[in-house]
């Protein structure tokens, strides 16, 4: 699964629009809080069966950050 | 394992909740961040009980067990045990139980302590008042879960005023002797607890009690809030529960399809949805029952298991699963046999 596949599913657990997330985009502008820490951390479990350090995702700045912490790669 | 000898029984369940209600509108009215939809969608929640000014946790407890009390007077004969969780006591000093036998006029030949365990405190206590009784030190054993938790919710962000809701529950567990008919209600089996305290500062109260009073965190609020690392407590339930819930049911020769039943506690309905998931448990064989009360802390598991008796889904013979999980860290499941 690429990131942009990730991204899609992510915005539909988070109830925002199709595309509507990109790496470069910052959390704050987004209106990151908790409970999306916690659909990130569930999605990443689902798809991947991996667990994303909780402590690290508190020092992440954009979508890229998660991206990287959960070690999805960049699209090709 | 299970020694020879007297066995325990859940004999009955009874609850009580506060009638004032806080509801997403009023969540949303505050504080204008989540919808009342989205908060229903993703926790499950839509209303929670709270108490009034002058109701505490030792007050919901009284009622609680008057209520047990009221389903038949036999029960009130005998109890030799209170045993009472609570992380949110009237008072540090005394403890909550002493002031509950008083109130409920139960002997002083009870013996009566606090438990101070929050969403694992059932089953905690389930196993405490079963080791009592198949050791032959007590008989018949109150157990009550109660805590006035939005007190501790009231002052903070959208986040836990979302989740808590206030509420009490009363069991009774009695013995059962060998070679007599079994009573009715759940016969408790076997039971595996843990802790992990590497995690206590993830779900804490700062300002309560000596380190909270006089230590080095204390802080500058009006009253006593809780404090929840959210990812990093969902993070502890994604690597703990599934595994813990594994090897119990190995040890027991028994597998998840092997129960009829799972009563978790009903942290958020996003958690333990996921959790069902990842454990693959079907739908048909788990008790959702959040929506109209909250995450009521050791009361979830009572009255989500009273919810699913009362609606005939828990039938004789059933093996129930009873599944806490939270602050400390710390966890337990009590397997109990149904028997009518």
């Amino acid at each position: 699964m690429n990131r942009t596949e990730f991204l899609d599913k992510l915005t539909e657990a988070l109830f925002m629009d199709k595309g509507s997330l990109k790496s470069e985009q910052a959390l704050k502008d987004v209106k990151w809080d908790s409970m999306h820490s916690l659909e990130f951390q569930a999605l990443v479990d689902e798809l991947f069966d991996r667990r994303v350090d909780p402590v690290a995702i508190g020092d992440c700045e954009t979508i890229g950050d998660l991206c990287d912490l959960a070690k999805i790669e960049p699209d090709a | 394992m299970i020694p020879f000898g007297p066995r325990a029984v859940l004999r009955a369940i009874a609850s009580y909740l506060p009638k004032d209600l806080l509801t997403n509108e009023d969540i949303f009215a505050r504080y204008g961040e989540w919808s009342p939809e989205k908060i229903s969608t993703k926790t499950g929640i839509s209303t929670r009980h709270v108490c009034a000014a002058d109701e505490f946790t030792s007050d919901l407890a009284v009622k609680a067990g008057e209520r047990l009390f009221a389903l038949d007077e036999s029960f009130k004969e005998g109890i030799d045990q209170i045993l009472l969780t609570t992380i949110s006591p009237d008072y540090i000093l005394p403890f909550t139980a002493g002031m509950v036998q008083d109130a409920l006029g139960l002997p002083t030949t009870v013996a009566a302590f606090d438990i101070t365990l929050g969403c694992s405190g059932y089953p905690y206590a389930m196993t405490q008042a079963a080791a009592m009784i198949e050791s032959g030190r007590a008989r018949k054993v109150l157990v009550i879960t109660s805590d006035r938790f939005t007190g501790y919710t009231e002052a903070g962000g959208q986040d836990i005023r979302t989740l808590f809701g206030d509420a009490a529950t009363a069991s009774l567990i009695e013995a059962q002797d060998d070679g007599k008919p079994p009573l009715s209600g759940g016969l408790i089996g076997a039971t595996r607890l843990g802790t992990d305290g590497s995690g206590a500062l993830n779900l804490l109260i700062p300002t309560a009690g000596m380190k909270g009073f006089l230590g080095a965190q204390k802080r500058d609020i009006k009253q006593p809030t809780v404090e929840m690392k959210g990812p990093e407590v969902f993070d502890f339930t994604l690597r703990v529960i599934p595994k813990h819930v594994r090897s119990f049911l190995e040890s027991e020769g028994l597998a998840v399809e092997d129960v009829d039943i799972w009563v978790f506690h009903q942290a958020n309905l996003f958690m333990i949805d996921h959790l069902r998931r990842r454990m693959k448990i079907p739908e048909e064989k788990f008790v959702e029952h959040i929506a109209e009360v909250g995450n009521t802390a050791s009361s979830t598991i009572p009255m989500a298991l009273q919810a699913a008796i009362d609606a005939g889904r828990v039938k004789p013979g059933h093996r129930v699963a009873l599944l806490g999980f939270g602050v400390g860290y710390s966890w337990g499941t009590v397997l109990l046999e149904y028997q009518g």
